[in-house]
């Protein structure tokens, strides 16, 4: 018994002993510790996307103001494989790896994020009204291009921007920004944040842009019409105002986003006849959100948003007439208001494994819906746009495993089920890619998509009205489908090289042939055959040897289109080849200099209209930015500063290409608070 | 085409700064002191180790950003030692000989050898923003990847005569002979 008691005590001590030696000392806890709250950085950060088996571009304000980039859609047209531009009546296209429906412009394939809330509308499907936000609200922008429903949205059919701002971000962000350039633009904001009480903060944004842009617009004067003005309308007013309060998990967002802005070349690319004609969109929402951690594995996080949205559009346009041209105008009121609900757990329960798993429902209602035609002569017919308040209802459901499978190979695996009451029709899509580490300085990564966009209410329910394209209750949702590879080399923090290749395929697609007017049995809005694109992207950063910065991108794509008299050829309006440079000197601390080049290849036209390509150009820009020692922060840019010819796609084939500006200046500053 | 490279020739001139993310700084600043208070290299019973961040002339405010950084991140616990920063420009390093350890913000590769013999002189630690700098004789930097771990040079560290916590070769990756294992 002794014995026994001996050996126990024995046991126990050398259980002490080794609990002793293994217990770590207050140094060595610290230090563990803080490598947890780095990696928590620099997930939250981005700062490791090379190191995650998803595909993500990210951009920085810091590196986007250094540029000269003022707003969101310019940072975008900074990512190869996304090719910007404006359609005739001022809509901003963002076009991800070719898929554009030249004929189409009022329904984006990708999603817009902000702050986790996805600008989400079934009337239009369009967030282009977003795209003036100001670089200087913005914290970061990450791209994912490709289709992505299942790790981020549904409906992010050919891929993902997600914004997040300033004032959601957790650094106390405080600063007055104000900017003047061509073209009498005036910009101003501020972002603000205030602690209140011992846990919680208040972070407020303002911001206000106007300018009065127009370029020459005389061959789009329809012959026999006198308007009073002879530059395009591109006028600008465009605010946004917002508010993040966050308390503990606690996160409440309001933010409402205007944009007014003229209808520059018109409609139909006939110069209206004066530029009082616009087009308002104004979109609200309110979100709350509240994160919680059930256990040291478990998070449970729940968000409730709704949304208003609103289209004004006063336009003026030219009917033909026995006598001639006879002006008319048309009013168009379109307004919904949706809310979603998102409930999501995420787990670490099972070693190597961080499951997310959430249940998302949305549901909107059309409201406002009214186009009313009016003549001169006082003839109006006063119509809806759609049928009476169509009515969306989403249930989704999804789950995402971000696996360690072994030391050098992470894997992601995410499926998304989405059921739509209108479509009656449930949708899969699913993302699954993996990381492969082949050496500490090289990665490859491997992926597949597949996701859906359904049809927005103005595809599906138009009313057959002069000058109207016919929607089609009838139509199945977009589906697509996408794999890419993607090898990254990263010797250093200082250099990095990467090249994706892809190949994709989109069926079902959502598409209309545009005829004129008078034609009677002009196609409306149906499925078209499958179109495919394939491409390769190339990113090269180098900072060398001191103080030089380097960036190249380069891009190929070919896009696969279908004429309405059945020619094949590659997508109207979008480069094959778009190369970028960007180089930047930091000649100290202080001050720097900026140059970046862009180059946009011939660009095919509708073969169709028998019209020539549109020809390339490059276009060079040049910042200098200088910070005080007080912390202000001034920029000087000159965009295009060899006035170089810039054209965007003809979208009736009417003229010769879309004329924007050319050079144009402007000089910046943001004072810190 | 050739007025772009006109442009770019012109502007392609020598001076001194490098560009460094404010994110990848916080981290460094929460990492190094924590690094630094498990160096048992001197056994002197000094209760303050000292932390000599040297930089070029053009990054001067890096330096001081990252100064703060380091301050405001220092170790709350209750720990053996105390740490005071100092931020020197690089024609000053001979000026840090009575630190624990340094932090070398990029510099041309003269500079570094210079500081890593003069560190292997005094037995101080060295770290590196860059982990490019192993490769000069830096004895630990950072690997940023999924997870954020510590990378050590083994034939430094040897060179050096330093002695660190076992804790950290568990749970750092290795630099040995140009390979991260």
């Amino acid at each position: 018994m002794s014995a026994w008691l001996r050996f126990i005590s024995i046991l126990l001590l050398c259980h002490v002993i080794i609990n002793e030696m293994e217990a770590a000392t207050p140094e060595e806890s610290s230090l563990l510790e803080a490598l947890r709250e780095a990696s928590a950085i620099a997930y939250e950060k981005r700062l490791n996307i090379d190191d995650i088996p998803e595909f993500v571009t990210v951009l920085r304000r810091e590196k986007l103001r250094a540029l000269g980039v003022s707003n969101l859609f310019e940072a975008l047209s900074l990512v190869p494989g996304i090719q910007t531009s404006i359609m005739q009546n001022g809509i901003k296209k963002v076009v991800m790896r070719g898929y554009d429906n030249p004929d189409n412009f009022t329904f984006d394939k990708y999603r817009l994020i902000i702050d986790e809330h996805p600008i989400q509308t079934s009337i239009f499907q369009n967030s282009s009204y977003y795209l003036n936000y100001p670089v200087e609200l913005i914290e970061r922008i990450e791209v994912i291009l490709g289709p992505a429903a299942a790790l981020q949205t549904s409906g992010a059919l050919t891929g993902v921007i997600k914004v997040t701002t300033r004032i959601a971000s957790p650094e106390k962000e405080r600063a007055i920004f104000v900017e003047a350039g061509s073209y009498r633009e005036k910009m101003a904001g501020i972002v603000q944040k205030f602690p209140i009480g011992a846990s919680g903060d208040l972070g407020m944004e303002l911001y206000y842009r106007r300018h009065d842009r127009g370029v020459d617009a005389q061959k789009y004067i329809l012959e026999g019409t006198s308007p009073k003005i002879s530059k395009s309308s591109e006028w600008l007013r465009d605010y946004t105002v917002g508010a993040v309060y966050n308390n503990g998990g606690f996160t409440l967002t309001a933010r409402s986003k205007r944009e007014h802005h003229g209808n520059y070349f018109g409609w139909e690319e006939h110069l209206e006849l004066t530029d009082k004609p616009s087009m308002d969109n104004r979109y609200l929402y309110l979100q709350g959100l509240y994160k919680k951690p059930l256990s040291a594995n478990e998070d449970f996080g729940i968000r409730l948003d709704y949304s208003s949205y609103k289209i004004v559009s006063d336009a003026q346009n030219y009917a033909e007439t026995p006598i001639g041209y006879l002006p008319y105008t048309f009013d168009l009121y379109l307004s919904e208001r949706s809310w979603q609900l998102e409930t999501f757990l995420s787990s670490r329960r099972f070693e190597n494994h961080l499951v997310k798993t959430g249940f998302y429902a949305y549901s909107a209602k059309q409201l406002g819906n009214s186009l009313n035609i009016s003549f001169p002569d006082g003839s109006d017919t006063a119509s809806t746009m759609t049928i009476d308040h169509p009515k969306r209802n989403t249930l989704s459901l999804y789950a995402n495993d971000f696996v360690t499978i072994t030391k050098d190979v992470d894997g992601q695996f995410g499926i998304r089920y989405d059921r739509l009451s209108d479509m009656k029709k449930g949708y899969f899509s699913i993302n699954t890619s993996l990381l492969f580490r082949i050496t500490p300085n090289w990665s490859a990564k491997a992926g597949y998509g597949h996701a859906f966009r359904a049809p927005s209410w103005i595809e599906l329910y138009s009313n057959r009205l002069p000058g109207i394209r016919e929607g089609d209750p009838n139509l199945k949702a977009e589906e697509a489908d996408m794999i890419e590879g993607s090898i990254i080399y990263k010797p250093s923090l200082h250099a990095h090289l990467q090249a994706n290749l892809y190949k994709s395929r989109i069926k079902n697609l959502l598409d209309i042939y545009e005829r004129p007017r008078s034609d009677p049995n002009g196609p409306g809005y149906a499925n078209h055959p499958s179109r495919s694109s394939q491409g390769l992207e190339l990113f090269y950063r180098l900072q060398t040897p001191i103080n030089h910065t380097m960036e190249l991108g380069y891009s190929y794509n070919h896009t696969d289109y279908i004429t309405e008299r059945g020619v094949h050829q590659p997508m109207p309006g979008v480069a094959r080849h778009k190369a970028t440079a960007a180089y930047m000197i930091n000649f100290d601390a202080s001050l720097s200099l900026c140059l970046y080049c862009q180059y946009i290849g011939t660009r095919p036209v509708n073969a169709d209209t028998n019209k020539e390509p549109i020809p390339p150009y490059t276009t060079i820009d040049t910042t200098f930015s200088y910070i005080t020692p007080k912390g202000w922060r001034l920029f000087l840019s000159i965009k295009n500063i060899f006035d170089e010819d810039v054209t965007n796609l003809s979208y009736y084939g009417r003229h010769e290409n879309i004329i924007r500006p050319g050079r144009t200046g402007s000089l910046s500053l943001e004072f810190p608070l | 085409m050739r007025r772009i490279f006109l442009f770019f020739a012109l502007f392609y001139m020598s001076l001194n700064a490098y560009v460094y993310n404010d994110s990848l700084l916080l981290i460094y600043a929460k990492i190094i002191p924590r690094i630094m208070l498990l160096d048992h290299t001197k056994s002197d019973n000094s209760a303050i180790k000292k932390l000599c961040i040297l930089y070029e002339n053009g990054d001067r405010l890096v330096a001081k950003r990252l100064k703060e950084l380091i301050t405001r991140h220092l170790p709350k616990e209750k720990t053996k030692f105390s740490i005071r920063i100092v931020a020197k420009p690089y024609k000053e390093s001979e000026k840090c000989d009575n630190v624990s350890a340094i932090v070398m913000l990029d510099a041309e590769k003269e500079k570094i050898h210079k500081v890593v013999e003069f560190a292997k002189k005094n037995r101080i630690l060295t770290f590196s923003y860059n982990k490019s700098l192993l490769r000069e004789g830096a004895a630990i930097s950072l690997s940023i990847g999924k997870e954020i771990y510590p990378i050590i040079n083994l034939s430094a560290l040897k060179s050096y005569s330093l002695k660190l916590d076992p804790l950290l070769f568990q749970i750092a990756k290795i630099y040995s002979e140009g390979n991260i294992k």
